[in-house]
């Protein structure tokens, strides 16, 4: 089904330039804090 | 840091248009150079409301890269994922994969975070209209 919707746009700045390659997160996990919500973990993408 | 409030009602539907730019207030190219962008709509207990990511995945809902090459992600917060959601300050985190032969598939950098909206109840939404 076609969903009408109107749209909100917003600009993110980086306060930083983009990390090298190597430098991100192992991601495997919720955002930053694995003592909350385990039951709400992400899988790998 | 923007501080106004954007407000989004329970039961609606809402595209989101993301623009990244670096501390110069230049786009960032996501066309090319990554792997992959992952976008995370959370809770102020940081747990997770939808994620989104730029490839097909099972779990992850699609996002519409169309102008990706001048930093433009869109993303669909639909009423079915809003209804079921908790009210208040929902934020936004994005993360990317470089591309590169030597970083492992699940390597991301997080890149950004920020206050995205607050979800509210409307009141024609609690009762019974004539």
């Amino acid at each position: 089904m076609a969903v009408t919707t109107t749209t909100i746009k917003i600009t993110l700045k980086l306060e930083y330039a983009l990390p090298a390659i190597g430098d991100g997160i192992p991601f495997s996990g919720i955002i930053d804090d694995p003592e909350l919500n385990t039951t709400t973990m992400v899988d790998f993408l | 840091m923007q501080h106004h409030e954007i407000v989004v009602y329970r039961f609606e539907d809402k595209t989101f248009e993301v623009k990244l730019t670096d501390a110069n207030d230049a786009v960032i190219d996501l066309s090319t150079g990554f792997d992959n962008v992952g976008i995370f709509v959370y809770n102020a207990d940081r747990s997770i409301l939808a994620k989104y990511s730029r490839t097909v995945t099972v779990g992850w809902k699609q996002m519409d890269t169309t102008n990706q090459a001048t930093g433009v992600l869109s993303f669909l917060l639909d009423s079915d994922t809003l209804k079921l959601a908790s009210l208040g300050k929902k934020y936004i985190e994005v993360i990317l994969r470089k591309t590169s032969g030597s970083v492992p598939d699940n390597k991301y950098d997080s890149i950004v975070s920020n206050y995205l909206f607050t979800l509210k109840q409307s009141v024609s939404s609690v009762t019974t209209l004539p």
